[in-house]
């Protein structure tokens, strides 16, 4: 994932190009706001080093969200030369007082007011990227204080919104999707390109929920079995444990007994201990336990929350539960963009299953997209394999 | 006075609204009155140099006299009548660029996407000419029935109709072919070309529609004569693969029926084969061996398997590899083996099957250990902010220099010289525990960091000792994957100088 992400110039689409030289002679704050996969981070770098190759001495930082963001750029800037310039978290730069005189921050939809006057009274020019259609946050994780309104970044950095709107990144059947769930996001597709390849979208439903979770499971270990990644996205930590105990369930297995760490939330360390022990391969990744490498080097699939796998990408995704009551959060919107931030992690299945009779209201904007399977004989809308007595050879 | 529509890029019309004026030349602008418009307008997008996106050109409509039409006239301001963007999209990007200028609708929309049709089919073609020219091939003389079928599948594609879905009156095997991804958990192997290629012969010859969850043929003898053989396929190249295949009477019935379907049973598994590898965009030498691998290998299917991958990625793709072909004149004189295929490095893990011909398998590790790397840092809490590198210490650091100047005195890493046939010239060469030791010390024994570390260190093949320029390879690899934080990255960078310089080991 982090191999070579960067575009070279020659290949930024009008947008982009127009904004590197427009932005660049007029030298003031700017707010890149567009969809994932519009090459939003792609310009924040581009834009750097184009401030580099005219004043190699300008002091400049990125800041962004997460530490997989730090572990991107990184690679990003060692792609165009600059390797050497830092890259820190959101939270670091926080604790730090150090001026610049460029600062780039990625995901600024995150940002709380705070952070963003800090940003902007330390920068001398500040270049940011993100859009508050995307934010999945209502508060800060840690400080708890509102991350900012829609509006709220081109105001606190007086900067002008400069809008990318041809996504590069996400497959056809995912941005597809994703304008139904939310029609009014602007997001159009880089019309041309047929090469890359497509996602497979499969809404399937069971009969009980030890049915679905375990066509989850026998699905993924054909997939783990070919060095495939995957992934169990699930909204909230209560429904992950009640995952995991239906799993062990259906394999016969015990269940987890859930004990609680000193903050009280479930202790995942003996949930994983539990797993390894009863040789489920699947590993609760998030909040401080268990680890993506270990999950691949183990050929583990890993479960986690909608919000842990934002920036994150799987070649299969697994969004269980998904049932008519399904529920993310009291904010309609924030819980449409957080759902869609988990079905747009997934490079080649996004399995999107439920037992109820009809799917998540979610789900229903494109279930009519989806390929339709009955988990109970595997059957899809045209019959099951048991049709394909009369095979061709 | 007359009405006239003209076709200006953005840049143009941004020095339109500038300056106040502009000039209009003869092939830019036509009469806007009479009933061939759409005609017209074809003609004058035809007329301009070939462009991607709709938002960089616009329509505008202009009063002028006729009379005074020249090859080239000025054009004011005020002329203007109105601004027509080439579709919904530049219609927007419009409106947010120039805020406050009335932009009517795309009245010529369908006319653009005609003509939007007509260059994505040029580069189609252009891209099999391209293709073909870089393998010696003759760019031009091929079956052009072919083409119909390409572009068929590409539309496929575009639509995002997936291979089993599309309607059982308009397949073909070709166009499902070009339609076809991996959906079903196929071996990563070279092996699963040859599931691939069975998948789509059976839903085109059963004629059946749908996604199924399980693969449609594996109830096929032949689907276990695959996986029989998958077991002991894996340091097996295509021909070996298909030898072995061939070696079972339960795989007949498929062989005829594939190559009744496709025209040879090999034309797929060799077209999916070179379509992944281009789309992982490794450096361009390991494709060329690749290539010619495949023309010495199957060169009866060469001819049609070419024309499909020049067309699939299309002239955008190879255009540079084409250039330095033809070594133009304006281009650097750049080493070929390090350059790539369109700059294009997107790497996919999944559909990244091991090749025993050019290693590949090797570079499927680095790919993996990238992304251990990756998904490591992508929970913040995974990473040691402190102790990673307490170990490498400034004692590592205040020995570097002097041993580095030895280094690059007294070997040959400055030659450039292969690594695998310098090691007894090399003046250091250093056992792996030794380096293994040395990394653990300077990571503070962090577990996660020395499974990579060790793997990446094993991928140097089987001898105990590494000479200088494989420890530079490694140190390297290492750097590239940002194993330290940035708190780390000094500390880091002395311990990488110290590897290379080798005095670590003294430690």
């Amino acid at each position: 994932m982090l191999k070579a992400w960067m575009v070279p110039y020659n290949q930024l689409d009008p947008d982009q190009r127009q904004f590197l030289s427009t932005y660049k002679s007029i030298n003031k704050n700017a707010w890149l706001v567009g969809f994932p996969g519009s090459g939003k981070s792609v310009l924040l770098l581009h834009y750097a080093k184009k401030i580099l190759d005219d004043n190699p001495n300008a002091s400049i930082v990125f800041v962004v969200f997460t530490q997989a963001m730090v572990e991107l750029f990184k690679t990003g800037l060692n792609e165009i030369g600059i390797g050497h310039q830092p890259v820190i978290t959101y939270y670091n730069f926080y604790q730090g007082d150090y001026s610049y005189d460029y600062i780039f921050c990625d995901e600024i939809q995150d940002f709380t007011e705070t952070m963003i006057n800090a940003v902007r009274s330390r920068g001398k020019i500040v270049i940011a990227a993100g859009d508050s259609n995307q934010c999945i946050y209502e508060k800060d994780p840690k400080f708890r204080e509102a991350t900012v309104s829609a509006e709220g970044p081109g105001i606190l950095l007086g900067a002008n919104k400069v809008e990318l709107s041809i996504i590069h990144r996400l497959s056809k059947s995912i941005i597809s999707a994703i304008q139904k769930l939310l029609p009014m996001i602007n997001i159009w597709q880089s019309k041309t390109d047929a090469t890359k390849a497509d996602v497979n979208i499969r809404l399937c439903k069971a009969e009980s929920v030890n049915k679905e979770v375990g066509f989850i499971y026998s699905k993924i270990e054909e997939a783990l079995n070919v060095k495939e990644t995957c992934a169990i996205l699930l909204p909230r930590h209560d429904i992950i444990v009640d995952f995991v105990n239906h799993l062990l369930e259906s394999l016969g297995k015990q269940k987890w007994s859930e004990s609680m760490n000193s903050y009280g939330k479930p202790n995942y360390k003996m949930l994983n201990i539990h797993l390894k022990f009863n040789n489920v391969r699947l590993m609760y990744v998030g909040n401080g336990y268990g680890s993506l490498s270990n999950a691949e080097d183990d050929e583990q699939a890993v479960i986690m929350t909608y919000h842990s796998s934002k920036g994150l990408d799987f070649d299969n995704v697994f969004i269980p539960f998904a049932n008519e009551d399904l529920y993310i959060s009291a904010n309609d919107y924030l819980s449409k963009t957080v759902f869609m931030v988990a079905m747009s992690r997934c490079k080649k299945n996004l399995y999107i299953t439920h037992t109820s009779f009809r799917v998540s209201s979610y789900v229903q904007p494109f279930a009519d997209k989806c390929s339709k399977i009955n988990i109970s004989d595997n059957s899809n809308e045209e019959g099951n394999l048991g049709d394909w007595n009369n095979l061709p050879f | 006075m007359s009405l006239f529509i003209a076709l200006l890029t953005k840049e143009e019309f941004s020095s339109l609204l500038n300056f106040g004026e502009i000039k209009i030349y003869y092939h830019q602008f036509t009469s806007f009155t009479n009933d061939n418009i759409n005609e017209n307008i074809h003609g004058l997008l035809l007329s301009t140099n070939y462009f991607e996106y709709a938002e960089e050109y616009v329509f505008v409509t202009y009063h002028y006299e006729e009379s005074l039409r020249e090859t080239k006239h000025e054009v004011k301001l005020e002329d203007i009548e109105k601004i027509y963007p080439l579709d919904d999209h530049s219609r927007r990007e419009l409106e947010n660029d120039f805020p406050d200028l009335k932009i009517d609708k795309p009245a010529f929309a369908d006319t653009y996407r005609r003509y939007s049709d007509e260059v994505f089919n040029i580069n189609i073609e252009k891209g099999v000419s391209a293709f073909r020219e870089i393998c010696g091939l003759d760019k031009d003389i091929y079956d052009k029935s072919i083409l119909s079928k390409l572009h068929r599948g590409i539309d496929f594609r575009i639509n995002s109709t997936k291979y089993f879905n599309i309607p059982i009156d308009q397949r073909d095997p070709i166009s499902m072919l070009i339609a076809y991804d991996r959906f079903q958990s196929y071996s990563n192997d070279l092996i699963g070309y040859f599931f691939d290629a069975a998948d789509i012969c059976t839903f085109y010859c059963a004629k059946k529609i749908g996604d199924y969850v399980d693969p449609v043929f594996k109830k096929s003898p032949y689907y276990i004569v695959l996986e029989n053989v998958s077991k002991y396929s894996r340091n097996l190249w295509i021909d070996q693969i298909q030898k072995s295949v061939e070696s079972s009477e339960e795989s007949n019935k498929y062989l005829e029926k594939a190559n009744d379907t496709f025209g040879h049973v090999m034309l797929p598994v060799v077209f999916l084969y070179l379509r992944n590898i281009i789309n992982e965009g490794k450096d361009f030498k390991s494709i060329e061996k690749n290539i010619m691998e495949v023309q010495k290998k199957f060169g009866d299917i060469f001819d049609d398997v070419s024309v499909l991958i020049g067309g699939f990625f299309g002239f955008k793709k190879f255009s540079t590899d084409l250039y330095y072909h033809k070594k133009l004149r304006i281009f650097k004189n750049v080493n070929l083996a390090t350059t790539t295929i369109n700059g294009d490095f997107m790497a996919s893990k999944c559909d990244n099957p091991k090749d025993p011909l050019t290693g590949k398998s090797e570079l499927t590790k680095d790919t993996s250990l990238e992304n251990d790397i990756n998904v490591q840092g992508g929970d913040e809490t995974n990473i040691d902010t402190k102790s990673d590198m307490q170990g490498g210490g400034p004692d590592i650091k205040s020995q570097v220099g002097n041993n580095k100047k030895d280094v690059e005195d007294g070997n040959n890493i400055s030659e450039g010289k292969d690594s695998g046939e310098n090691v007894n010239n090399e003046e250091l060469s250093v056992d792996k525990d030794k380096v293994i030791s040395a990394f653990k010390r300077a990571v503070n024994n962090n577990q996660n960091k020395i499974t990579l570390f060790t793997k990446i260190i094993n991928e140097f093949g089987e001898k105990s000792v590494l000479s200088s320029s494989e420890l530079n390879d490694v140190c390297k690899r290492i750097d590239d994957l940002k194993i330290a934080t940035e708190s780390q990255s000094k500390k880091f960078s002395g311990f990488l100088d110290d590897m290379k310089s080798g005095s670590i080991f003294n430690k």
